[in-house]
């Protein structure tokens, strides 16, 4: 016995060293497992980490696809997600493989050994004596103040993934390229590019990567120009590095950079806004000062200095950084005390920390942006003239990552140098258990999880358990593989779900989990109805809802192809106090009283109950409003008007599941509009609310009312007059005809009916009696009718005094209907293969038929024409609406079948339904069909999108590389033992 | 280098034509522009017209004002003394120098004119040591000064006042950091110059 205790005991004299260094990475492994329960996930926030709770579903369903619906909302956009797929795919092994362990927890656990160990190995990289107590104790230091620095333990750690992870990417990166130039080896580089690849949602940031770009570039430019002798290795290797790095993610940017520069992308909008000078003025810049830098942000608390808005309990950790703040100082002091030491011997070292000090400084500036008035100028000036700069607003934010990586190798640099200028071990004992001591309890609350359970930056607990009954919705929804979309009530603010956890205090707001788990698109608040086009979606909702006028609201959730409507009545049974004010801040409509009255009147109106979960209740949208994901329309209505009103077309009777609607406006061409004109069974006509000739005057005068008339005329600058002959609106009637005149109820004519109205058209002027004895819909009455031919008419509203009106959008509406160009359509089967596939057959096509597509337009959708010799199986989903049916046993085929082929009708591709893919077909085109008795024939075709090709090409380029990688480590490991 | 009014009297007498188109431009400039501006182009010109040496008289005229202090190895005179060869020091840099000196008077003014005061000194003061090789340590040591106020600033709640302090230690740190690097630049390539030449 005494000899096992004797040999543990020189194992640990010995290899104390190993004994600590394993020690300290054990205990980081462990301490997420610490901070809360087995079941509990972190997730929710901005960009939700259902990422990593799901990693299978959110590979299958969200990051294989560069059609994305999962932000902003139940839309969908050309907005790759492809950065993910690496990393899901080792987290999904990670949580296959360790079943009985929180895999959340375990990959938090790993985040924390590699960071800490590559920041020990990087500091080593800048000490030549690599085995005294000193430099071991400068690396532990400089690994222990990176995973502990409470500016990435504070603040990082809530931050979504592509922000999370650049806490090992980074560190990793700078760490592979170093060893390479000091081993004068390559195969660091391939580990260094590979970290980069299952890395990659985070190695794409380019708001965080231009930090990591300056700081990592001008280390590099000081080694060059100071300490590489080899220099034409230096660039060999930077080439290498460089080139590995692209080729291994060349999976998901080429096609990112594909989406930015074709139209209509997610990431193309966002780098092409025009930025105002207010953003910069009012709370999208901000900066923050330099002594609030060094004292408050660098001890983990930006919140007190920059969220103005963020004041009293939100600090929760303030008085406790305000104690560390002065702690850090001290550390500060060290980095740059260091540069006053002997440098006896340490030349190499001196010169190293003086770099990584300049770079410090440089980083410092980048934190701020506030050093001198000059640095917020400049910024502001690079925001406003720079596209896309504006992404890296509140830099405070995006620099945190590579400050901390030189901060910390500064730190342990720093701290080597010190110890090797004492002599005397009395003295650096307590210097050493002091700086420890520092880092520690800076750290405090990061280490006993109060950090992870309570996030500085909300009062919300994103700590989450789904509830049983909401994984059983999940499941429900899942099971059904219906091809629709669904609403969740109530409505949050931003572009998030929110569910109930089931640990109390806990609750998920974030993503679309429905989307994630469940691959079923989903509004879930007037942001997500914001289409790539125009925001008309939501102004229709929230009017329809807010003036309960539910025809109107079901008719908008059919054309957005909603099927369901999930009820979270849990969630709003909750009181005040379970979430700290959640209510007011999230949950949007009817928090008034009375409003579970409010919610089941509308239910009941546009749909029936199908579920009832506990806490929520799902509700199907009734058949007759419901419009299918793919369908043949019978009708096609033009209309002629404002984008804003949509909602007043709905309300009439004759907008039915049938139509199809082109929006005249949304589309410049005159071809494109002489083809839907000719084909249109209904023409509505709306004066414009803006006329152009008005346009100029409106900018000088402002409303005025006129109790005389009772109505409003624009008074000031002396235009009166001018307005007056101007108010006669010249009308353009696309296509002579019969026109029904319908009037809007509440509108400024209808109030003003006692006038003794008249309605003028080409001089010729006819009284309006009272519309509400003519009731249309709840909205318009019909008036009268008027033939019209094609081209200009003069058209205006006038009283007995001969004063006009000025007609506000959508008091009139001129509808002309011809029953004969109903089409005759065929019946449409269709399934959704994936996000980018979709399998169609046509049943009984005669002549050329318009072929609807709800998802939103884009150029890259092509349909194919496919074989239809095959005899599919019948697995028919939900029924036949509006001529048409999902049914899940048409062929898949494979992902590249259609690659040889032609697309169809690409000259017949338009933008219907305010979002929507119409093509016209036409069976003549059409090579492989069955022929019916009827003279009808039946064809299959895919309809996919395109864009999606470009990631095949780019992963067979990253597949590659990555074999090469593998291949070459393989060799480059049997080559070094055999030697 | 005694100082001796007599002689810069004579500077004077000798060269007439020379000071009547310094008086000349001088208010030229001050009456069309500027003050500040008459004042630094006259300096510059005066250094052109009669060099340095003799505008820096009074450099050596407060050196003889230390060389009285010579009187006996007395410790603290000593101290005194190294305090005084600190600061002389310096001075003799630039004094032997003058176009040097001419080109930075001209940097400065430059800069304060289109930028600002605070800029122009720093710049100045930058490339003043970078040229003379004057330690990077003075910098630091004035860098972690302000830095260390800043703290005791944000203690008595001087918040307007902190960021000052901040900044000029930033401003001090920065350069004293760079200006090492750019030592270390310089030494490498001087290193490898000696080698080729062997």
């Amino acid at each position: 016995m005494n000899i096992f205790f004797s040999r543990i005991k020189t194992f640990l004299i010995n290899q104390w060293k190993v004994v600590v260094f394993a020690s300290i990475n054990i205990f980081l492994f462990i301490l997420p497992f610490l901070w809360a329960g087995q079941n509990v996930y972190k997730i929710g926030g901005d960009d939700s980490r259902l990422y990593l709770y799901a990693p299978w579903e959110w590979i299958k369903n969200i990051a294989l696809y560069s059609w994305y619906s999962g932000f902003p909302g139940g839309f969908g956009t050309y907005n790759p997600q492809f950065f993910y797929l690496p990393f899901n795919f080792a987290a999904g092994l990670i949580k296959s493989i360790l079943p009985f362990l929180n895999h959340e927890r375990v990959i938090y656990g790993l985040v924390l050994v590699i960071s800490f160990t590559s920041i020990y190995f990087i500091v080593e990289e800048f000490i030549q004596d690599k085995k005294s107590w000193q430099s071991f104790l400068g690396k532990i230091l400089g690994g222990m103040a990176y995973v502990f620095c409470p500016l990435i333990a504070n603040n990082y750690w809530i931050n979504p993934p592509s922000y999370f992870f650049v806490i090992i990417l980074y560190p990793l990166l700078v760490l592979f390229f170093l060893r390479a130039l000091s081993q004068k080896r390559v195969v660091p580089l391939i580990y260094g590019a590979i970290a980069s690849f299952i890395l990659s949602m985070s190695f794409f940031n380019p708001p965080l990567l231009i930090p990591l770009i300056i700081g990592f570039g001008l280390l590099l430019f000081f080694y060059f120009l100071l300490i590489e002798t080899n220099k034409f290795r230096f660039l060999k290797y930077l080439i290498i590095y460089g080139l590995l790095i692209f080729l291994l993610n060349s999976f998901f940017i080429i096609p990112y950079a594909h989406s930015i520069l074709s139209g209509n992308s997610f990431a193309g909008s966002a780098f092409s806004g025009d930025v105002k000078e207010d953003y910069v003025k009012g709370g999208v810049l901000k900066v923050i000062a330099l002594s609030q830098h060094l004292i408050n942000h660098l001890s983990g608390n930006p919140s007190a200095n920059i969220f103005n808005w963020i004041s009293g309990p939100f600090n929760k950790y303030f008085d406790y950084i305000f104690f560390t703040a002065y702690l850090n100082l001290i550390l500060i002091f060290m980095v740059f005390g260091a540069l006053f030491l002997k440098s006896k011997n340490l030349e190499f070292e001196k010169k190293w920390l003086y770099i990584i000090s300049f770079l410090i400084l440089i980083l410092t500036f980048f934190q701020t942006v506030n050093i001198g008035e000059w640095g917020e100028v400049l910024f502001g000036w690079l925001v406003l003239h720079v596209p896309g700069f504006l992404s890296l607003r509140w830099f405070f934010v995006k620099t945190p990552p590579t400050f901390v990586l030189f901060y910390s190798v500064g730190i342990g640099l720093a701290f080597y140098i010190l110890l090797k200028n004492i002599k005397r071990k009395i003295i650096s004992a307590p210097i050493i258990i002091v700086i420890f001591l520092i880092v520690i309890i800076q750290a405090l609350p990061f280490i006993v999880g109060y950090t992870y359970n309570s996030p500085i930056y909300t009062k919300l607990n994103w700590n989450v358990e789904f509830p049983k009954s909401y994984l059983d919705l999940i499941s429900y929804m899942k099971d059904l593989r219906e091809d629709n979309r669904a609403i969740t009530f109530p409505l949050v603010v931003g572009s998030w779900t929110m569910v109930q956890s089931a640990d109390p205090g806990g609750v998920y707001i974030g993503n679309s989990p429905l989307k994630a788990l469940a691959d079923k698109n989903e509004f879930n608040s007037l942001l997500s109805f914001l289409n790539p086009f125009n925001p008309s979606f939501s102004g229709t909702i929230y009017n329809s809802i807010i003036n309960e006028d539910y025809e109107v609201f079901k008719k908008a959730l059919g054309i957005l192809n909603t099927r369901y409507i999930i009820y979270n009545y849990g969630l709003l049974g909750k009181t005040e106090s379970d979430y700290e004010g959640v209510k007011d801040s999230f949950l949007w409509f009817w928090k008034v009283k009375g409003y579970e009255e409010k919610y089941k009147a509308m239910l009941e109106g546009v749909g029936t109950k199908v579920k009832d979960f506990d806490g929520f209740q799902v509700y199907k949208l009734n058949d007759k409003a419901f419009i299918p994901h793919i369908y043949a329309p019978q009708n096609v209505s033009f209309f002629d008007g404002d984008i804003d009103r949509l909602a007043d077309i709905l309300s009439f009777p004759q907008y039915t599941q049938s139509n199809v609607l082109f929006y005249n406006s949304l589309t410049p061409a005159e071809s494109t509009k002489k083809f839907f004109l000719d084909g249109s069974s209904n023409i509505w006509i709306m004066p414009y609310n803006n006329p152009k000739e008005l346009i100029d005057i409106y900018r000088k005068m402002q409303w005025v009312y006129d109790p005389g008339t009772l109505g409003y005329y624009l008074g000031e600058l002396g235009v009166y007059k001018k307005a007056l002959d101007l108010n006669e609106y010249v009308l353009n009637i696309p296509q002579s005809g019969s026109y029904d005149i319908y009037i809007r109820k509440n509108s400024i004519v209808k109030n003003n009916i006692n006038q003794g109205l008249k309605l003028c058209v080409d001089n010729q002027c006819f009284g309006i009696s009272d519309p509400d004895k003519v009731k249309i819909s709840n909205q318009y009455a019909l008036i009268g009718n008027i033939s019209f031919s094609a081209g200009g008419h003069k058209l205006g509203v006038k009283n007995e005094q001969e004063k006009s009106n000025i007609l506000a959008a959508g008091d009139l509406i001129f509808l002309h209907e011809n029953n004969e160009k109903q089409i005759d359509s065929p019946r449409i089967e269709f399934k959704k293969i994936n996000a980018v596939k979709y399998a169609v057959r046509i049943k009984g096509a005669k002549k050329s038929f318009p072929l609807v597509f709800n998802e939103s337009f884009h150029d890259g959708w092509k349909v194919y024409a496919r074989d239809s010799e095959r005899s599919d199986a019948e697995d028919y989903r939900d029924g036949e609406i509006a001529g048409s049916i999902q049914n899940q046993g048409l062929s898949s085929g494979t992902f590249y079948e259609n690659f040889s082929r032609r697309p169809i009708a690409e000259d017949k591709h338009f933008l219907v339904n305010l979002y929507s893919n119409v093509w016209w077909i036409d069976p003549q085109n059409i090579k492989s069909y069955k022929e019916n008795s009827d003279g009808s024939i039946d064809f299959d075709l895919v309809i996919e999108f395109t864009p999606q090709r470009v990631f095949y090409v780019s992963a067979g380029i990253s597949g590659l590389t990555l074999l090469f990688c593998i291949f070459y480590l393989i060799y480059a490991g049997r080559h070094r033992r055999s030697k | 280098m005694p100082f001796n009014i007599r002689k810069i009297i004579d500077v004077l007498v000798d060269h007439p034509f020379k000071i009547l188109v310094l008086v000349l431009v001088f208010y030229f400039i001050d009456y069309f522009w500027q003050f500040k501006a008459a004042f630094f182009v006259i300096l510059i010109l005066a250094i052109l017209f009669f060099g340095q040496k003799q505008l820096l008289l009074i450099f050596g005229y407060i050196s003889n004002l230390f060389s009285l202090i010579k009187i006996d190895s007395n410790k603290i005179f000593s101290a005194i003394k190294s305090f005084y060869n600190f600061l002389i020091k310096p001075v003799n840099d630039l004094a032997d120098h003058p176009f040097l000196v001419l080109f930075l008077i001209f940097i400065f003014y430059f800069i304060d004119y289109f930028w600002q005061f605070k800029a122009a000194f720093f710049v100045t003061l930058f490339l003043i040591c970078a040229f003379f090789r004057w330690s990077s340590k003075i910098f630091l040591g004035f860098g972690l000064i302000f830095i260390f106020i800043s703290p005791i600033l944000l203690l008595k709640l001087k918040i307007s006042e902190v960021d000052i302090y901040a900044t000029y230690g930033y401003y001090f740190l920065f350069l004293g950091t760079l200006l090492q690097i750019v030592y270390y630049s310089r030494d490498k390539i001087q290193f490898k110059r000696l080698n080729r030449t062997k």
